[in-house]
């Protein structure tokens, strides 16, 4: 349930990050269709939901939040550096 | 009016972050250690073999005691929490104060043998200088790194409201533009753990309210020590009958423990008077056991080992305030939220060391004479190298002097300490000393990055636990250690290597300048 919920939260950050527009400038080279960054941004903030159910679901309401929150830093901050690493 | 507000709040947020930022570094850095304190103490005990095992460490204490101190005034036993192994023990004579109980403190092995172990403090030692800190009186530690936390919560405040851009900014980490790339090091390590940042500051005030806001046990109690005793139960010590009766044996009593709570096991065992009619036997929950800390205590009668009655069960503050103290310490954490916690506890160390570089990295632009800083402005040059590079190499040589001070040096853990501020101190040296400032940033990195490096090999050279013989037998804590420590000295060469190739731009630059 744990690997499930970083999955998550690490593909949720993902699309919410392409769903930026400096982003899709760095990473892809060009801005992608408005219709797309919408979706994407749905499902990013829906996976980050799902991650959160994830960790309630293995651990219970009060621990299982405090291990999405860390697994939200964890994911954010790997989402942050490979971002970095593939615009350049 | 809203420019003004968020300039103001940007005023605070840089003067409040460099007076306390060097000091935060400290309690960041030592207590992101601490979420592994019951490792490093493995680590630093690498005498004490085997598995835990909380009966058989508690029946060996007390075999121990009773024949090497049968007529203390008390026993005391601190059973090994579910990621340490060796039990504690120590026992206090009559008319001693409890400065005394480390001459008579011993180990136990998980198999119940008293082992001779080198004599150190382990994590233990950088736990209490999380809040405790060194060479200061405690009240003034607790007082100076508790206004710091206070601090940091209007630094968190006053950050988030001074940050133009946090969500569209929120996965920037843009590399070698200087000013900019430090901003967004910062950004990046304060937003994306804001949760932790912000839990850990408030709760962190909560484990020393009452010492910080008094007046309000002053004005109910008459004196403070009853409060305490209200809320957290007392240790009265009986007196003795006269008559001797052996103990019953303390595995029932531990089994009776475990099953009112549930499973839970017992983290201390407390016996004042032993081996009188009057002795009692208390058995207070492991601190590991669940988010809150401050486990119920269950005190048994001695001689037949029966469970007096339960205590009544705590109010509501006290078991908020039990709740929060957990969630600081993170104690209850499993492996996996642990390691999280580390990872959260880097990012804040890291947001303090990029703040703190920000503030130099934002004015040397603004100087009137590069060349030639303001007093001010260099001193915060200085303090920032000396205690960015200076207190991990202090924590490195903590480790080395472990495996290289003899066993038989007078005040054992006492030199391993001073140890942390000698190296910390030499390299502050340095920091002050070496000119130009980049100069004294790439030194005194490779020599904190040459520490870390150190260690797991002294460790190989020194012990029968060295990194491949870890490997080998699967000893994930000391492996886990050893190739934690080449980490950081990789972190911190990169770092140097980093800088040095800075200078060479900024030269390179200079000469093609000079040429046209």
């Amino acid at each position: 349930m744990m690997l499930l919920c970083i999955l998550a939260s690490l593909a949720g950050f993902a699309a919410l990050c392409l769903g930026m527009s400096r982003h899709q400038r760095d990473v892809l080279g060009k801005a992608l269709p408005a219709a797309t960054t919408r979706g994407l941004k749905v499902a990013g903030w829906a996976l980050l939901t799902a991650s959160w159910a994830a960790a309630i679901a293995g651990e219970g309401a009060a621990l299982g939040s405090v291990y999405w929150l860390g697994a939200l830093t964890l994911a954010a901050l790997v989402v942050a550096f490979s971002v970095t690493r593939l615009s350049r | 009016m809203k420019g003004g507000l968020r300039q103001s709040m940007a005023w605070l947020h840089t003067w409040v972050g460099l007076l306390l930022g060097w000091l935060l570094f400290l309690v960041f850095c030592t207590g992101t250690a601490s979420y592994f304190q019951d490792e490093i103490t493995r680590w630093m005990q690498p005498e004490v073999h085997g598995l835990r095992d909380v009966t058989r460490g508690a029946e060996g204490a007390i075999a121990y005691l009773q024949k090497h101190a049968a007529n203390a005034e008390q026993w005391t036993i601190q059973l090994p929490g579910h990621r340490a192994v060796a039990t504690t023990a120590f026992w206090k004579e009559k008319g001693e104060t409890f400065a005394n109980w480390r001459d008579h403190e011993f180990l136990v092995d998980g198999e119940g043998h008293k082992v001779e172990a080198r004599d150190t403090l382990g994590g233990w030692r950088l736990y209490r200088m999380h809040f405790d800190l060194y060479y200061v009186p405690v009240l003034w530690a607790r007082w100076a790194v508790g206004l710091a936390a206070m601090f940091m919560l209007v630094a968190i405040i006053s950050g988030v409201i001074t940050h133009k851009k946090i969500f569209a900014d929120f996965f920037t980490l843009r590399f070698g533009k200087g000013q900019r790339s430090w901003l967004d090091g910062h950004n990046l390590s304060a937003v994306l753990a804001l949760p932790f940042h912000l839990m850990i500051t408030y709760t962190g005030l909560v484990t020393l309210a009452s010492m910080y806001m008094p007046w309000g046990i002053a004005a109910a109690y008459e004196k403070p020590t009853q409060y305490y005793a209200d809320a957290f139960g007392t240790a009265d010590t009986p007196a003795r009958s006269g008559h001797a009766v052996p103990l019953a044996p303390i595995g029932g009593m531990i089994e009776q423990a475990r099953a009112a709570w549930h499973g839970a096991d017992p983290g201390n065992i407390f016996i004042p008077v032993p081996g009188d009619a009057n002795a009692v036997v208390k058995i207070t929950r492991g601190t590991d056991e669940g988010m809150d800390t401050r486990g119920e205590t269950l005190t048994f009668d001695a001689a037949t080992g029966a469970m007096q009655a339960r205590p009544p069960a705590r109010g509501p503050a006290r078991a908020t305030e039990s709740v929060m103290v957990g969630l600081h310490a993170g104690r209850y954490a499993p492996l996996l939220l642990r390691w999280f916690y580390f990872l959260c506890g880097l990012a804040g160390t890291a947001m303090v060391a990029t703040g703190l570089v920000l503030w130099t990295s934002k004015r040397r632009q603004a100087l009137p004479d590069p060349a030639r800083p303001y007093f001010g402005f260099r001193l915060v040059e200085r303090l920032n190298i000396a205690t960015i590079a200076g207190l991990p190499f202090g924590m490195a040589c903590y480790f080395l002097a472990n495996r290289l001070l003899p066993t038989g040096v007078v005040d054992r853990p006492g030199w391993e300490t001073h140890s942390l501020f000698i190296g910390w101190g030499a390299v502050a040296l340095v920091a002050c000393l070496r000119r130009p400032v980049k100069r004294a940033w790439v030194e005194t990195l490779s020599v904190a990055a040459a520490g870390f490096f150190a260690v797991p090999i002294v460790d190989m050279m020194t012990t029968d636990r060295g990194l491949f013989v870890s490997l080998w037998h699967g000893d994930l804590v000391f492996a886990s250690f050893d190739l934690l420590m080449f980490a950081f000295a990789a972190l911190l060469a990169y770092g140097a290597w980093k800088v040095h190739n800075r200078k060479e731009a900024v030269r390179v630059r200079r000469k093609k300048e000079a040429i046209a």
